[in-house]
C-alpha cells in the first residue's frame, strides 16, 4: 500500500519533463541561470499580461516555479496588469528582466531566486535612466548592463556599470536600436537598427562611432555572439519568412545555415552549450514536433524528436551536472489552449 | 436631563476617542494605504516612506498598520537604503501573517547585511567608500544612504551589506561571521607634539637650466651666459595641516657650459687665455610654503644662492667702448671675448615649484616636480628651471 501511495506521490510533486504552472497561459522565452539550476520564462496570459516565473530545475527535474512579483503586497496589487518579459541571468545568478504595470514606463528589475517570495526591486530609478527601459543584457563579466531606453523618441543603447553607478549613452544616433549584445570577451556590442525602413546589423567597440556589420533586403535581428561570429535572424527572403545567418564578426564571411524557422516571441537565438551550433524549431506545422541542431558551419543538422508535442519553439539550451538540457515550448496536441514549457535531457545529441 | 447628558459625556470621553475621532483616523489610515498604493507603483519610494510614517503615527489612536501597509513599508525602506526599518517593519508584518514572503525577505536581510557603527571626531567632512559596489538596488541603496550619513553627519548607524569600506581612509570589513556591530571611530588628525600635522625630510635632485642676462652697467663685467647643471638639495617640510606645510632646503645648484671658439681669437690664443666655457656652483638656501591637494603640491618661497663663477668672455660695454675700467689679462680689446673672468656671485629671488606624487616608498613620496626661479645679483637676472624628482613626507590621513 505505501509502495502504490509512493508512486501515486511522485508525479504530484514533481513530473520530469514538463513544468507546471497554476495559472493558465502561453509559456515563452526561457533562459537558463549559466549554472542551469534556475529556468525563467514568461507567461502570457492575454489582456497584455505577461508574468515571469523561474523555476528551480534539478537533473532536468522542475520544482514548483515561483512567480516573480514586482511589487509587494501582493493582494493590494493583484488588479494591476503588468508586462515581465526578457529575462536574462547574471553570472552570479541573480535575474534581470523588463517591466511594466498598468502601462507605466517599462523598467529594469532584478530578482533574486536565494529570496524567491521577495519582491523584484527596481535597478535603476527613474533619476539613473528616464524613458521606458527594454533589452536589459549583461556583458559576461557581469560588471556591466547594457539596455534601450526611448528617452530621446527613439531606441538608445545605455551602459550601466554596478561599480561606478553610472548610466552613460553608448553612442549617439537618430536611428532607433535595439537587442544589444556582448561579445565573449566584452569588447564588441553588437545591436539592431532601424536603417533605411528595416533592420540592419551593427557593432560599437566604444568611443562615438559604430560599425555596420550586415545590413541588405529584410530585417537583421536579434544577434548574438559565438566564438567570433554573429548569429542572427534574417528574414531577407520576405517578410514573416525567417531563416538563421552566421557572419564573421568584422561583417565577412556571411552564411545562411537554417532556413523557414519560427522565429520566437521575443528571443535571441539560442545557441548549444559550446556555442558551436544554433537550436531552433521550423515554421513548416509539418514539422512542429522537431527541433534542429545546426553546426555554425552549416554542415551538420541533427533534429531533435520531442515525442509527439506540436508547434514547438522558443529552444534554450545549457550544461549542467555533465548534462545537456533543452528547454522549449510546446502545445500539447493540436487545438490545445495554452503552450506549456517542457524540460528534455540532450546529453550526446547537443554539445 | 443636562446633567445625565453631562455624565454620558464624560464617560464617552474617559472610555476612549469619540467616535467621530476613530472614523476619521479610519478614513486618515484609508486614505493613507491607498496613497501609499499609488506611490508604491510608481516607485515613489520617498512618498511611501513619508506616508507609511504618517500611518504608524496613527497607531498611537490604536490603528495599526496592516500585513500589507508594512510590506510596501518595508520596501520603501529597502529601497531608500534603510535596512534597519525595513526588517523591524517584516518583523511587524511577521507577527501580524508569518507569510513565507516575508520570513525569506527577513531571512536575505540577516544573511547579507550586518550592522555597523561608524563615528567621527574630526571637524571636517569624511568620506564612507565601498571597494565594490553591488548589483542588488537595496544593498546599493544601503551603501548609499550609509554614505550621506557619514558625508552630512560624520557618522552611521545601521546595516551595510557584506564587503570591504573604508571611511576617512581607514579600512573595514563588513563579515557573515560577525555577531557583534562593527565599530569604527574615526580619531582627530594626529597632530604631533609639536603641534604639526607631519615633519619629514624633503629632499630634490634635477637637471636645471641657468640663463645669466648681460650686464647692463658701464664696468668690466662678465658676458651673458647661460647652460645647463645639476641640482639637488635637502631639507625638512614640516606640516602645519594636512595640506598645508612649510619647507627649509640647501643645496647645491650647478651650471657648467663647454667652450665655444671665438670668432678673430686663435686657438693659441684662446689657451693662453685660459677659455674653457662657463661654469657656475652655487650653494642655495630656499624657504618655502607647500600645498597639497591631494598627489598635486604646489611650493613656493624666497631663495637665496651664493658661490663662484667662471666665465669666458666680458660684457658688451667692454667689447665696444674703450673704457680704462676694462682691462682684463688683456689689453686688447679684440681678445676681451674670450677672457675669464671669475668672481663671486650672490643672488637672490623666488623659486616656485609644482609636483604630482607618483610613488610612496616608507613614510614618503616621490614626486615629479617642474621647479622654476628668477633671482638677480643686482647686476643681472638668474632665471632657470628645472625638472627634478622629489621627495617629501606622507600627509597624515
Amino acid at each position: 500500500m505505501l509502495g502504490w501511495l509512493f508512486l501515486l506521490l511522485v508525479p504530484l510533486t514533481a513530473e520530469a519533463g514538463k513544468v507546471s504552472v497554476a495559472e493558465d497561459g502561453h509559456a515563452y522565452n526561457p533562459a537558463w541561470s549559466p549554472d542551469g539550476q534556475w529556468l525563467a520564462f514568461e507567461l502570457n496570459r492575454y489582456g497584455d499580461a505577461v508574468d515571469l516565473y523561474a523555476v528551480r530545475v534539478n537533473d532536468g527535474v522542475p520544482a514548483v516555479p515561483n512567480k516573480v512579483n514586482i511589487k509587494s503586497g501582493g493582494s493590494s496589487f493583484s488588479s494591476g496588469v503588468s508586462v515581465l518579459a526578457n529575462p536574462v541571468w547574471h553570472p552570479q545568478g541573480q535575474l534581470f528582466f523588463e517591466g511594466g504595470i498598468n502601462g507605466a514606463t517599462n523598467r529594469l528589475f532584478y530578482w533574486a531566486p536565494q529570496s524567491a517570495s521577495k519582491p523584484a526591486q527596481e535597478l535603476l530609478s527613474q533619476s539613473d535612466a528616464k524613458g521606458d527601459l527594454s533589452w536589459p543584457t549583461l556583458r559576461p563579466d557581469g560588471q556591466v548592463v547594457a539596455f534601450v531606453s526611448d528617452q530621446t523618441g527613439n531606441g538608445d543603447v545605455y551602459l550601466w556599470e554596478a561599480g561606478r553607478g553610472k548610466v552613460e549613452r553608448a553612442f549617439t544616433t537618430n536611428f532607433s536600436e535595439g537587442a544589444p549584445a556582448f561579445s565573449e570577451d566584452g569588447s564588441l556590442l553588437a545591436f539592431s537598427r532601424k536603417n533605411q525602413g528595416t533592420e540592419d546589423l551593427f557593432t560599437w567597440a566604444g568611443g562615438a562611432s559604430t560599425k555596420p556589420l550586415k545590413g541588405g533586403a529584410g530585417d537583421q535581428s536579434r544577434p548574438v555572439f559565438a566564438g567570433g561570429k554573429v548569429v542572427y535572424f534574417t528574414s531577407e527572403r520576405g517578410e514573416a519568412t525567417w531563416d538563421i545567418a552566421v557572419v564573421n564578426g568584422d561583417g565577412s564571411g556571411r552564411k545562411v545555415i537554417a532556413r523557414d524557422v519560427r522565429l520566437p516571441i521575443r528571443a535571441k537565438p539560442a545557441l548549444t552549450p559550446d556555442k558551436k551550433s544554433v537550436i531552433y524549431a521550423a515554421s513548416d506545422p509539418g514539422k512542429g514536433h522537431l527541433l534542429f541542431v545546426t553546426s555554425l558551419d552549416g554542415a551538420k543538422t541533427t533534429e531533435i524528436d520531442t515525442g509527439g508535442l506540436v508547434a514547438c519553439g522558443e529552444p534554450s539550451a545549457v550544461k549542467a551536472g555533465g548534462k545537456v538540457f533543452l528547454s522549449y515550448t510546446a502545445l500539447p496536441s493540436e487545438g490545445s489552449d495554452w503552450r506549456h514549457l517542457h524540460i528534455k535531457d540532450v546529453t550526446g545529441k547537443v554539445h | 436631563m443636562i446633567g445625565r447628558l453631562s455624565l454620558l459625556f464624560l464617560a464617552t470621553s474617559l472610555c476612549g476617542p469619540p467616535a467621530f475621532a476613530v472614523d476619521a483616523n479610519e478614513a486618515e489610515h484609508s486614505r493613507l494605504t491607498a496613497e501609499m498604493k499609488k506611490l508604491a507603483a510608481r516607485s515613489a519610494w520617498r512618498g511611501v516612506e513619508e506616508s507609511f510614517q504618517r500611518l504608524e503615527a496613527l497607531a498611537a489612536d490604536g490603528l495599526q498598520p496592516t500585513y500589507d501597509d508594512y510590506l510596501v513599508g518595508a520596501q520603501a525602506a529597502g529601497a531608500l537604503g534603510h535596512i534597519d526599518n525595513a526588517y523591524g517593519r517584516l518583523r511587524a508584518a511577521a507577527k501580524i501573517e508569518g507569510k513565507l514572503e516575508v520570513v525569506e525577505w527577513m531571512e536575505e536581510i540577516e544573511q547579507n547585511f550586518r550592522s555597523v557603527e561608524l563615528s567621527s571626531a574630526r571637524k571636517e567632512a569624511i568620506e564612507l567608500t565601498a571597494d565594490q559596489m553591488p548589483f542588488a538596488p537595496d544593498r546599493r541603496a544601503a551603501i548609499a544612504y550609509a554614505q550621506s550619513q557619514v558625508a552630512e553627519t560624520g557618522g552611521f548607524v545601521g546595516r551595510l551589506p557584506l564587503g570591504t569600506y573604508a571611511i576617512a581612509g581607514i579600512p573595514f570589513s563588513v563579515e557573515a561571521s560577525q555577531t557583534e556591530p562593527t565599530q569604527i571611530h574615526v580619531k582627530p588628525v594626529k597632530i604631533s607634539q609639536e603641534g604639526l600635522a607631519f615633519v619629514g625630510p624633503r629632499g630634490t635632485l634635477g637637471l636645471v637650466y641657468t640663463a645669466a642676462g648681460d650686464s647692463p652697467g658701464e664696468a668690466y663685467e662678465p658676458a651673458a651666459f647661460g647652460g645647463a647643471g645639476p641640482r639637488m638639495g635637502m631639507g625638512v617640510e614640516v606640516g602645519l595641516r594636512p595640506h598645508l606645510a612649510v619647507l627649509a632646503e640647501v643645496g647645491y645648484h650647478g651650471l657648467m657650459a663647454g667652450a665655444d671658439a671665438i670668432d678673430g681669437i686663435s686657438e693659441a690664443q684662446q689657451n693662453a687665455l685660459g677659455s674653457h666655457g662657463d661654469t657656475l656652483h652655487l650653494g642655495y638656501g630656499w624657504l618655502a610654503v607647500s600645498y597639497r591637494m591631494d598627489d598635486f603640491w604646489l611650493t613656493g618661497g624666497p631663495v637665496w644662492s651664493a658661490g663662484s663663477g667662471h666665465v669666458t668672455g666680458a660684457n658688451d660695454y667692454c667689447i665696444s667702448s674703450p673704457d680704462p675700467e676694462c682691462q682684463g689679462a688683456s689689453a686688447e680689446p679684440a681678445l676681451l671675448e674670450g677672457e675669464v673672468l671669475v668672481g663671486s656671485v650672490q643672488a637672490g629671488g623666488f623659486a616656485f615649484s609644482a609636483s604630482y606624487a607618483l610613488i610612496e616608498f616608507g613614510k614618503l613620496h616621490g614626486a615629479l616636480s617642474f621647479v622654476a626661479g628668477a633671482q638677480t645679483d643686482s647686476s643681472r637676472l638668474y632665471p632657470w628651471g628645472e625638472l627634478a624628482f622629489t621627495f617629501a613626507p606622507m600627509a597624515t590621513k
